[in-house]
């Protein structure tokens, strides 16, 4: 069998990836760069600098890979969903849902700054399962936190008067009590 | 054929989305995440709009809405009734007017609540959600006693009724005057009036020539109607008559329909719209639910055949706790079962079962679902934002 296509991205800090063509057209965005023929010299991410774009490309290659062994698992038997969690093994070909599960788990426990740079990444490089994945963690986290809370949590500036969180806070009293 | 131009050539599927701007994007990805905070916890969107301008613009754009229903899908039942019209909350939204004590809840159907006043009889659609209470005109003359009604929203089928509890709706009643016969009678928020009333007289009610008293007449239970198609259809006599009501056409016509030829007087009777347009029975008898369909046969008449009997203690906790069918929900397409312990709902085509609370009353009279999103449209003056194409 032929080795895998592979392409180079470039992140904002001028890194250059190397990945399979399965795992960065898991990228809306660059399957349509590719698709145009824009791969000449590396793909250009002036948006990603090369600290997330590594962690997105993990994700990535994990999923494509999982994805891969899906459909050549398809001809053959299917695996047992229940056949011991070899959670040292990364190799493709052996992972199943719950191992996908788990590894997506582990992979949005990480500090809030790597988050949001994640769920930006995912939004700017149109990586679906990942944006919800990363949107459904910042979701969770938000659950049963006070506005200032948030605010804390993510870093975000309180750009309201006075006057205008009053007037919000009044119109629905009862979710701030 | 060049190659170069060949793999040049565009084979894009879907429109691609023009460039963003970094302000776009970080607003996009607001959208995204509150999309994703859960029905069931309503304070969670309002505190959310309180954080920055930029995460109120993003609930404030005018496509949240429709896109938190379609990511959701079922609305949350956000509280209980109990009998009288107190919205008992099961979740931590708290609408703005939650005490109509001094009514009855005749009704709960697309966000809309039907209410009885005790007192004056006076009838009240009551959207929980804005705090709106609309009073209806007098009810014509000919009911003596209004035994029961519904509220719905007057578009039908054409709407999903997920968010249309502001629009136009319609209310159907059901009553008996003192001569024993049925009335029906609607009423339309469009043109602000009652219909004639339409009758009928069920033959089998034998009334003595010199009776006067006001309770010869037949009840119609105090039980949500199915609305299927066109017609709303309720339970009367306990569970022994079905009341058909069409609410289209010239004559609005109200007509008998025979429930199943089976002893239903035990736990609790409902129906309910199923697959197709059809209409469903469902009673509990000696803690099993026991649910039947009507099929039209090949005559074109419609018969009821036993689609199954589920024994409730496989769904949950019921031995010696008297489950009660005390309802049906459209919003979640759900039957409701009481137990001396808790309410529990039952989706009609899974038969997934959730625990909505804990039972407080003996008589739980509806479940109000509905979807919860601030309107956050007022106040802040959205900010042009800086376009990066």
């Amino acid at each position: 069998m032929a080795s895998p296509a592979m392409v180079t991205l470039i992140s904002s800090d001028d890194a250059r990836f190397e990945v399979t063509e399965a795992a960065a057209t898991m990228s809306q965005t660059i399957r349509h760069m590719i698709e145009d023929g824009c791969t000449d010299g590396g793909i250009p991410l002036p948006n990603v600098p090369a600290r997330t774009l590594a962690k997105v490309l993990e994700y990535c290659n994990k999923h494509a890979a999982a994805t891969a062994a899906e459909s050549s698992a398809a001809g053959g038997a299917a695996a047992g969903s229940d056949s011991g969690s070899s959670s040292s093994a990364d190799s493709a070909g052996k992972d199943d849902g719950v191992d996908l599960a788990s590894f997506d788990k582990a992979f949005v426990e990480v500090d809030t700054d790597t988050l949001y740079d994640l769920l930006l990444a995912a939004n700017y490089l149109d990586v679906k399962t990942l944006l919800d994945l990363c949107c459904q963690k910042v979701a969770d986290m938000i659950r049963g936190k006070t506005p200032e809370q948030i605010r804390q949590t993510f870093g975000i500036k309180n750009d309201f008067s006075p006057e205008e969180e009053e007037k919000i806070r009044k119109e629905n009293q009862w979710a701030f009590e | 054929m060049p190659p170069a131009k060949a793999c040049r050539r565009r084979r894009r599927r879907g429109p691609r989305r023009s460039p963003r701007s970094p302000a776009q994007l970080v607003e996009d990805t607001v959208g995204e995440i509150l999309l994703r905070l859960p029905p069931n916890d309503p304070a969670s969107l309002v505190r959310a709009s309180a954080v920055s301008k930029t995460w109120r613009r993003a609930l404030a754009d005018p496509t949240f809405p429709a896109r938190y229903r379609a990511f959701h899908r079922t609305p949350p039942v956000l509280g209980v009734f109990w009998g009288d019209a107190v919205l008992v909350p099961t979740t931590s939204f708290r609408p703005p007017a939650a005490d109509h004590s001094d009514c009855n809840v005749l009704d709960c159907r697309h966000g809309r609540v039907l209410l009885e006043n005790l007192d004056s009889g006076g009838l009240f659609v009551w959207d929980p959600i804005t705090g709106d209470l609309r009073r209806l005109p007098e009810v014509p003359d000919i009911f003596s006693l209004v035994c029961n009604g519904a509220v719905l929203c007057a578009a039908g089928a054409r709407c999903d009724h997920l968010a249309c509890h502001g629009g136009a709706f319609l209310v159907a009643l059901v009553g008996a005057s003192i001569e024993g016969e049925m009335h029906a009678c609607l009423y339309s928020s469009e043109t602000g009036a009652w219909s004639a009333p339409t009758s009928a007289l069920l033959d089998y009610i034998y009334i003595p020539p010199d009776y006067t008293a006001t309770t010869s007449c037949i009840t119609v239970d105090n039980v949500p109607a199915a609305l299927v198609g066109d017609a709303l259809y309720f339970i009367g006599d306990f569970g022994n008559e079905i009341l058909r009501y069409d609410l289209v056409g010239e004559n609005q016509n109200l007509a008998v329909v025979d429930p199943p030829d089976v002893e239903t007087c035990y736990d609790g009777v409902v129906v309910m719209p199923e697959e197709n347009g059809r209409l469903g029975f469902a009673f509990v008898k000696a803690n099993s639910l026991h649910l039947w369909l009507m099929e039209t046969g090949p005559d074109g008449y419609g018969r009821w055949e036993k689609r199954r009997v589920i024994n409730l203690e496989t769904l949950f906790p019921v031995f010696n706790l008297s489950p009660y069918l005390s309802g049906f929900v459209d919003a979640i397409n759900c039957i409701v079962v009481t137990t001396d312990d808790a309410v529990f709902t039952i989706e009609l085509k899974s038969l997934q079962t959730r625990k909505v609370c804990k039972t407080e009353k003996p008589y739980c009279s509806g479940l109000y679902a509905s979807f919860y999103i601030p309107a956050c449209a007022g106040g802040i003056p959205p900010e042009p934002l800086a376009n990066g194409d």
